[in-house]
């Protein structure tokens, strides 16, 4: 047991969130996530995934339990090593700054920017698919998707050990969300970090995924884990064969079952 | 093209035929019915006293003029200085808030007379009067612009680690913008206004003056057709200077927004 705590990037032992107003978000939430791992967490609206995302990426604090990012309290994981990414719900860029300066924003923050900075940005709009001709648009001249892929490329620019996305692609069409799935698993099988990955959608955990988190209504708690057998790297064809409907039914079977 | 010629035909072309139609009206009335010219004198009689004492009208505006731009500029200085304090601390803010209100209420009647005694009468007692007018605009529309920042965006702050300076200038500043064009706007009209004002109480001598003053003198002495060309003189300043503060305002917030990539 302990030696497999030791190996998990993310761990979390009794975990429990009330907020001041009295609140219980999460009770009880256990689980592990190893380092290089894909793991999404689906769950009714209102069953505390953001909320323990907020967590772990050190921006709230447990008001129970233990959790660790890197054997690191997430909130000194996070200031110390820089190393933990998150993507939010909503783009949520700079509306003054254009594609390339909000992309280089945590590099500033961090007072990491030098020379190859540009070349890393410029490398960065490549793979996110973007042209450099958008570099100088302004978040206003973007599209929806355009700017969740902006967003994406602002947290990788940093180089994270631990992305956290939380429902990044909600407000996107099925179309937009497929292609950015597809881009996004692309992107962390050439890269190494490890991602965990909140949405509402149990066709997009299924097609990132090699583990799925089921949680329960509020106060939340990991319900069920379901294993992902899918080799990588996965086609989009993938979408279309029995197994993968038959793993979605599965999960949405276990979802019904949390009682929502 | 097309653009232009409706906008002439909606925009300007319908108030200029009013103007035109009420100027005729009013100089037939006049004629008509023999209104004594200190009471209500024909727009002819005004364009022969603006014209014959162009000097003096000129003289007159750019002086107020003057003073209305120092005032404005001054104000957005302080005014963003002291927003800028106040959106460091909920301490400071709550314990001075109410004294920047009072700057909003003082009747400037009351306090003129101090003013005077402290300064004297002259361009810096005008100034003053000028500044205590406009101030409060800029200080409430920049301190709301820079404490209203998206809690999204101070996470996405936080979860980079910045520090408050970072924070502040990079987030907070260039997020009130915005909100200190439009107090910069409301600020430059109350600007003229307080130079007028300023004039009135804390005026010049006879030999350096400004529209307030020239505006109270040819009110004392009956020179109706004259005190009206004042009154237009100190409208259409406040226009200019109005204009000008509003066209910059949208070249600003037109590159800030879309154009251009220099970061902020």
């Amino acid at each position: 047991m302990t030696a497999a705590m030791a190996e998990n990037l993310v761990q979390a032992n009794n975990l429990e969130m009330t907020f001041p107003q009295g609140q219980r978000a999460l009770a009880a939430v256990d689980f592990g996530i190893q380092q290089g791992e894909f793991v999404s967490i689906v769950g009714p609206s209102g069953c505390g995934k953001s909320t323990l995302l907020r967590l772990i990426a050190g921006l709230q604090e447990a008001t129970a339990g233990e959790l660790t990012v890197a054997d690191l309290n997430p909130q000194t994981a996070r200031t110390q090593s820089n190393k933990t990414a998150f993507v939010f719900q909503d783009p949520n860029l700079l509306p003054w700054r254009n594609v390339a300066d909000n992309i280089r924003l945590p590099l500033e923050l961090a007072g990491n920017v030098t020379a190859e900075t540009a070349a890393d940005i410029e490398n960065s709009l490549d793979l996110i698919g973007l042209s450099s001709a958008d570099a100088l648009k302004k978040p206003s001249m973007l599209s929806g998707g355009m700017r969740m892929r902006v967003s994406l490329a602002r947290a990788l620019i940093t180089e994270p050990n631990l992305l956290l996305l939380d429902e990044p692609f909600g407000a996107l069409d099925d179309i937009l969300r497929q292609k950015l799935n597809e881009d996004l698993l692309r992107i962390w099988q050439e890269q190494n970090w490890t991602g965990l990955f909140v949405t509402h959608n149990v066709a997009e955990a299924v097609f990132l995924s090699q583990r799925i988190f089921v949680m329960s209504a509020a106060p939340g708690t990991i319900a069920s884990t379901i294993e992902i057998p899918f080799e990588f790297p996965r086609n989009p064809e993938l979408r279309a064969t029995a197994e993968f409907a038959k793993l979605t039914g599965e999960v949405s079977a276990h979802l019904r079952g949390t009682g929502e | 093209m097309k653009t232009k010629a409706s906008f002439f035909w909606q925009r300007v072309f319908p108030p200029a035929i009013l103007f035109g139609f009420v100027v005729i009206v009013w100089q037939i009335v006049t004629l008509a019915y023999d209104i004594p010219r200190y009471l209500l004198p024909s727009p002819l009689l005004i364009l022969q006293a603006a014209v014959d004492q162009h000097e003096q009208f000129l003289s007159a505006t750019l002086l107020t003029g003057f003073e209305a731009v120092c005032g404005f500029g001054l104000s957005l200085l302080i005014g963003v200085g002291i927003a800028f304090a106040f959106s460091q601390s909920k301490i400071i803010r709550s314990s001075c808030y109410p004294y920047a209100i009072f700057l909003q209420t003082v009747p400037i009647i009351a306090i003129a007379p101090l003013i005077i005694t402290w300064f004297g009468t002259g361009f810096q007692s005008v100034l003053l009067v000028a500044v205590i007018i406009s101030l409060f605009p800029i200080i409430t529309n920049a301190t709301t612009g820079l404490i209203s920042v998206d809690p999204e965006l101070e996470n996405l702050f936080r979860l980079y680690n910045a520090s408050r300076w970072q924070r502040l200038w990079k987030l907070q500043l260039p997020n009130s913008v915005p909100y200190i064009i439009v107090g910069a706007k409301t600020s430059s009209g109350l600007a003229v206004i307080g130079s007028i004002v300023g004039e009135f109480f804390a005026g010049y001598q006879a030999d350096q003056f400004g529209l307030g003053y020239l505006i109270l003198q040819t009110s004392n002495q009956l020179k109706t057709p004259q005190l009206f060309a004042a009154v237009i003189a100190s409208t259409l300043l406040g226009v200019i200077i109005f204009g000008t503060v509003s066209f910059v305002g949208s070249v600003i917030l037109k590159r800030f927004y879309a154009l251009s990539s220099d970061a902020v």
